[in-house]
């Protein structure tokens, strides 16, 4: 969805209510005829009606593609329902999640991460028990709900933890119930990781992608040869709404969206990715397409050299993006971006990465959270976070070295 | 049949394995030879076919008229990065466009993933200060300064090829241009390729990637072509030299060095114009294209007997054919999806117990166990060994001859020990996979292109499709499919069908609000002169003209392609672009959507020059048997187990012969495998038109039997084996729930031996040896149940009829199936989950720019996209 209403996708809302619109479980359609009511509900409610719309015919046609698919697969073999299939497919997949974990002893893993968070630093904290039945994520140690949406309810929460644990251990396996089974987490009321209604949490991923980040180094020391460095982890996205500078022009702004990442943490073999996303599976888009579709013009999308932690294996290096409002516009962004104060960790003797920075070309430093306005004529400078190093910077491979002198990677 | 260029023609097809090469004779047959490719210099293997088929045919090198060649030289120089020292020349500010790539991992569950290098590295990426914005306008003027220091510096590095690619070079060429004037002027002799020339179409990653992979392999192909120009000449043959390109049509080999990126999907792009030919003549309006190779698979949907274009591919995947893992070329190319399933795939058995079948492909060296060439592994050729499908000593080559003692040996490493199969059931489990992930690689294909099945027909083409046609069509829901003659060669059979062709394409963004017909008329006008130029590099005949342009309701990221209409584009031809956009997305996605604003983004102009008409075949219907040659055990998936088959000689049949099934249909290229419930009817162009009967599986009478009786309802048994029960054996190798603790005692072999009867073969057919197993929940029973259900029915069956009486009878009047003896889909959904979408969707699911699964022009690639947050 390109919207929701409420305040748009930012941070800076206080409750829930202020975050979207609503909308209980409910029929969009039946048999066929739209409910004309909730369109239109949703219409009123948001920014670029005809996009979400769109968007939510997609996600129809899409379920509606999936359903036929699955009669067409029962009719095929002749099953009327999926209760002895799915009795087979869990039963295979429970059995080889757990053979999985084996790989780590039983007993509890602990780490703490410290992130930006909005306002005040963010204390993230697991302890990870490992057990013959599976794992469990306790979030006790972790800092309280935020005055704003960065949030997370413990659904997301348990998913990352559950996505990290399961690439580094089991990364061939299906995923399914029986998979997700013997991963379960909990945390005290009140923590940031344990949102609930009134909560906001609008920006969770903020938070929440560094849940894969902090589980996998609790685990660390059980698995030197699979768990990477910390990465840049949340993406930097960069929601805006571009509008004339004259205050008499009546054309309404417009919304844009972009998705970057920064760098990646390095592996225990092989460097980090530089500007790829992890844990979340986000593309960027293309900057042509981008410009098409509003007043912004992006001067600079390239990577950031010297940002990567040195180490053994180098952490992936972020990206550098300068944006600017097309001639007579202006934009407001909502900020929603981390690691600016604190760096992505290396992990067994590399170094950290660098850090993030957002600021206009004139040298005005900006907030790392929250909606800003970028003036007419003036261009906001993103300076995304590279990825932490693996093991001692004196072991890197000289080829290796001089091969990221030569490419610029390091300067 | 009327043709500009008279006959001898020839068509050469270069691929991986195998140089082929057809010879078009002047009654309008063919002929064929296949020889082995010769990779250090390909025009060797060419000369050599070429000549071996013209001695054959007593034609003399100078009688021929023209020579089309396909060939795999381009994709391979990227895959294997053996082209020119090359630059890229960028707007500053990007530089790195071709290395961030998407930004995203193509594999969620790999912390170890490689992402693919950038063709040009980072060292040898330049940048000049210029900038054009989305409009075209200039937002920075070119810096001819810096630029002039660019050149210098490219000139110093020595760079051999230089690809220029501005921002929004589509719209406005200008800095493009300066910028080769300028290089040009220092350094002549550099080999330049500009963006807004290669690709000029919206998005700068796949722009630029494509402006790059053409100046990369430029050089080489330049070379290339004109040495096998002059070779040929040597040799006598003085006519003009031609290539296919990957969108299907024909260019000259000028055009072909300038811009050898299009020549990148040359090969599968003949198979297709040969299916589409095929369908013509058989006036069937909407088929399956179906070709399989030694490693690959190629499904494409052909209407009206014209193959759509995609205005976007990814070529030179790096890992295991994955959607992501390659890159991105934005030139028109065949539509089409290709996955790793070809005759030398290679079978394994994967942590959970599941057979997996390719991507990895033994090739051609060291090829299948049976090739006897040194390879161990088990594939799909060996599977087929092992069945009965292929004769020992009648395959593809006569100087290729089969080993089943090695297929055997393979199979049972490979897959028969890790499952506790035996080698019978080994080779059904690879044969069964490997038709479910075609099988469901031509469902995602049919849904991202907005399609359904129902009501096509297949033709089978290449060396191992007429092997698994017939069992697809069942999977698919297919009536039909066609055999052509030739099917073993028929891409380069496909390239003497083509038309020059030649199919610009540019982006031009407008929207329905403020639609800018002029704009639009003066581009389609560009685009048509551009394209004719290219046809007119080769023929002089009549062309015909088909404009199409990309669309999508505002704020979506991905377009879908409408058709636009004959004649000047006016302000009714522009209104009437709504109407037939919104058709067109109803026809796509099951609704349109109201009161959208409509974006028309990349227009596109193909100019061919006119098809011939192929003679249209009057269908035969089924006629007489014809003498049987002899009988085979084989392997048929519906009956279930081995049954003997009748075995012909394709080269004697005849029009109108009928061969019920089960039979193989044997030649020199390839086999084709008529199923017990399938009937063959020879076509007046010896066509193979199989279609499914209905009839229950059976047998033919044992070996040595005489022709059998023209009235197929009763197959004759074996005496004293039971004709098979058919209702409700197919249920009865449905999944059971493995925990039952009834299951594992059913499996003993003899008991299960002792009620069950499979057929005439039953020495070949021993029930996989469970017994030392144990019993309960041991892994080895119930996946026994499950990958055995491909072809060990008779086991499920076992346990059914004296399992746990949970669900009495719940089967008892569901009839005769069509199906038994499969592999349940799901548990090998994996394979095809890894193919076309991403397999796992933990809470991250958005699509990228927008919000659409890119269709059709977005070739291969399905539409699932993670999202950030959710």
């Amino acid at each position: 969805m390109v919207d929701i209403g409420g305040r748009g996708f930012g941070p800076d809302a206080r409750e829930l209510y202020e975050e979207g619109i609503r909308i209980p479980i409910m029929r969009w359609a039946e048999r066929g005829r739209l409910n004309r009511d909730l369109v239109d509900i949703v219409r009123a409610n948001v920014r670029e009606p005809d996009q979400v719309i769109g968007d939510i015919h997609g996600l129809a046609a899409s379920n509606e593609t999936g359903r036929r698919r699955l009669l067409d697969m029962l009719g095929e073999f002749g099953l009327t329902d999926l209760e002895e299939l799915a009795g087979f497919v869990f039963d295979r997949t429970r059995r080889a999640t757990l053979d999985a974990l084996e790989r780590v002893p039983n007993g509890v893993y602990r780490n703490t991460m410290r992130v930006d968070g909005y306002g005040d630093p963010v204390t993230l904290a697991a302890a990870v028990t490992v057990s013959d039945d599976g794992m469990h994520a306790d979030f006790t140690g972790t800092s309280p709900v935020s005055p704003f949406g960065i949030n997370v309810p413990i659904t997301y929460a348990q998913a990352y933890f559950t996505y990290g644990m399961l690439v580094a251990l089991a990364p061939e396996l299906p995923n399914n119930y029986a998979s997700l089974l013997p991963f379960t987490v909990s945390a005290p009321p009140g923590a940031i990781l344990n949102a609930v209604e009134p909560d906001p949490v609008a920006v969770r991923h903020v938070i929440g992608h560094f849940v894969t980040d902090l589980c996998l180094g609790a685990i660390a020391p059980a698995l030197p040869d699979i768990v990477p460095a910390e990465g840049s982890g949340a993406l930097w996205n960069f929601q805006a709404s571009a509008r004339s500078a004259d205050p008499g022009d009546p054309r309404p702004p417009v919304e844009m969206l972009m998705f970057n990442s920064g760098g990646s943490g390095a592996r225990p073999g092989r460097d980090g990715l530089t500007a790829t996303a992890f844990p979340s599976g986000v593309r960027t888009m293309s900057v042509e397409a981008t410009e098409q579709v509003g007043p912004i013009v992006v001067w600079r999308k390239e990577m950031r050299p010297d940002s990567g932690g040195a180490g053994r294996f180098r952490g992936g290096l972020g990206q550098v993006i300068e944006i600017a409002p097309a001639d007579g516009y202006l934009f407001e962004f909502s900020a929603m971006f981390d690691r600016v104060d604190n760096p992505a960790r290396g992990r067994a003797g590399g170094l950290d990465g660098t850090v993030g920075g957002v600021r206009l070309d004139d040298g005005t430093p900006f907030g790392s959270k929250g909606k800003q306005t970028v003036p007419a004529g003036r261009r906001l400078i993103l300076e995304l976070p590279g990825g932490g190093g693996f093991g001692d910077p004196a072991e890197r491979d000289p080829a290796a070295a001089a091969n990221d002198l030569a490419q610029g990677y390091v300067t | 049949m009327e043709r500009a260029v008279a006959a001898p023609r020839v068509g050469v097809d270069v691929g991986g394995t195998f140089t082929d090469v057809a010879l078009e004779r002047a009654d309008g047959t063919f002929a064929s030879i296949k020889v082995l490719t010769t990779h250090q210099r390909p025009e060797e293997g060419i000369l050599a076919g070429v000549s071996s088929v013209a001695d054959r045919e007593r034609v003399q090198m100078d009688e021929i008229a023209q020579i089309i060649h396909g060939t795999t030289l381009a994709t391979n120089a990227l895959i294997e990065r053996r082209g020119a020292k090359t630059a890229l020349v960028t707007t500053t500010g990007f530089r790195d466009v071709i290395e961030t790539r998407t930004e995203s991992r193509f594999e969620q569950y790999d912390l170890n993933i490689v992402l693919p290098a950038p063709l040009i590295e980072r060292k040898d990426r330049f940048v000049v200060p210029e900038r054009i914005g989305a409009r075209g306008e200039v937002l920075l003027p070119f810096d001819e300064r810096a630029a002039r220091e660019v050149v210098a510096r490219l000139v110093d590095g020595g760079y051999e090829s230089v690809a220029v690619g501005f921002m929004h070079s589509y719209r406005n060429p200008d800095h493009e241009r300066r910028f080769r004037e300028l290089l040009l002027d220092a350094a002549p002799s550099v080999a330049v390729s500009l963006s807004c020339e290669v690709s000029p179409q919206m998005r700068e990653f796949e722009r630029f990637n494509t402006v790059c992979a053409n100046s990369y392999v430029q050089p080489l192909i330049a070379t290339y072509l004109r040495r096998l120009e002059s070779e040929l000449q040597r040799m006598g043959a003085m006519c003009p030299l031609l290539l296919i390109h990957s969108g299907g049509g024909l260019i000259s080999s000028d055009a072909a060095a300038s811009f050898p990126v299009r020549l990148v999907e040359s090969g599968p792009a003949g198979g297709a114009i040969f299916a589409a030919h095929l369908a013509r003549a058989h006036r069937r309006d909407r088929i399956v294209s179906y070709d399989m190779g030694g490693t690959t698979a190629k499904i494409a949907l052909i209407e009206d007997g014209s193959p759509r274009t995609a205005k976007t591919f990814e070529t030179a995947r790096t890992a295991r054919f994955k959607k992501g893992s390659g890159m991105p070329i934005s030139v028109p190319a065949i539509e089409m999806i290709e996955i790793g399933a070809g005759g030398g795939s290679i079978a394994t058995v994967d942590a959970l117990g599941q057979i997996r079948v390719g991507p990895q492909s033994a090739g051609a060296d060291p090829g299948p166990a049976c090739y006897d060439l040194g390879g161990r592994t088990a594939t799909v050729t060996d599977a087929n060994v092992r069945l009965g499908r292929l004769h020992p000593e009648n395959f593809l080559a006569p100087d290729i001859s089969l080993s089943p003692e090695l297929a055997t040996s393979a199979l049972r490493d490979s897959v028969g020990m890790p499952l506790g199969l035996d080698n019978d059931g080994a080779a059904v489990g690879v044969a069964e996979v490997v038709d479910e992930n075609m099988a469901n690689a031509a469902r995602t294909h049919a849904v991202e292109s907005g399609k359904d099945l129902a009501g096509y027909s297949m033709v089978a083409f290449g060396g191992a499709a007429p092997l698994h046609a017939c069992h697809l069509i069942d999977k698919l829901g297919i009536d039909e499919v066609l055999v052509p003659v030739g099917a073993g060669v028929g891409s380069a059979i496909g390239f003497l069908l083509a038309p020059f062709s030649y199919e610009a394409t540019r982006s031009f963004y407008t929207t329905s609000d403020r639609f800018d017909t002029g704009g639009v008329r003066a581009l389609l006008a560009e685009l048509a002169a551009e394209a004719e130029a290219f046809v007119r590099m080769g023929t002089a005949e009549a062309v015909t003209v088909e404009r199409e342009v990309l669309m999508r309701y505002r704020g979506q990221g991905w377009e879908i392609p409408v058709a636009l209409p004959h004649g000047d584009f006016d302000e009714i031809a522009a209104g009437e672009l709504t109407t037939t956009f919104v058709k067109a997305y109803e026809a796509f996605f099951g609704r349109a959507i109201e009161g959208l604003t409509i974006e028309a983004v990349s227009w596109s102009v193909r100019v061919s020059s006119r098809r011939e008409a192929p003679t249209a075949i009057e269908p035969l219907p089924a006629g007489q048997p014809p003498a049987i040659a002899g009988t085979r055990l084989v392997y048929d998936p519906a009956a279930g187990r081995k049954v003997a088959a009748a075995l012909f000689e394709r080269a004697a049949l005849a029009a109108g012969d009928t061969v019920n099934g089960p039979a193989l249909i044997t030649e020199d290229q390839t086999t084709t495998v008529v199923g017990s419930q399938h009937t063959a009817v020879v076509q007046p162009d010896l066509t193979l038109r199989i279609t499914g009967t209905g009839r229950p599986g059976g047998g033919w009478p044992a070996a040595g039997a005489q022709q059998r009786d023209a009235e197929p309802a009763r197959p004759a048994r074996p005496v004293g084996v039971p004709a098979l029960a058919p209702g409700p054996r197919c249920r009865d190798g449905r999944p059971r729930r493995p925990d039952a603790a009834s299951s594992a005692s059913h499996q003993v072999p003899g008991r299960s031996r002792d009620r069950e009867p499979w057929g005439p073969d039953a020495d070949h057919v021993e029930p996989p040896d469970i017994g030392s197993r144990g019993a309960g929940a041991d892994p080895g029973a119930d996946r026994l149940l499950y990958v055995g259900a491909g072809g060990w029915r008779f086991v499920g069956w076992s346990v059914r009829s004296q399992g746990p009486p949970d669900r009495p009878g719940r089967h008892r009047n569901a009839g005769p199936c069509q199906h038994h003896g499969r592999v349940p889909g799901p548990l090998h959904q994996r394979d095809r989950g890894r193919e076309h979408v991403p397999r796992r969707c933990v809470s991250h699911q958005r699509p990228l720019e927008g919000h659409r699964p890119p269709p059709r022009h977005h070739r291969g690639h399905a539409g699932v996209h993670p999202r950030p947050s959710g």
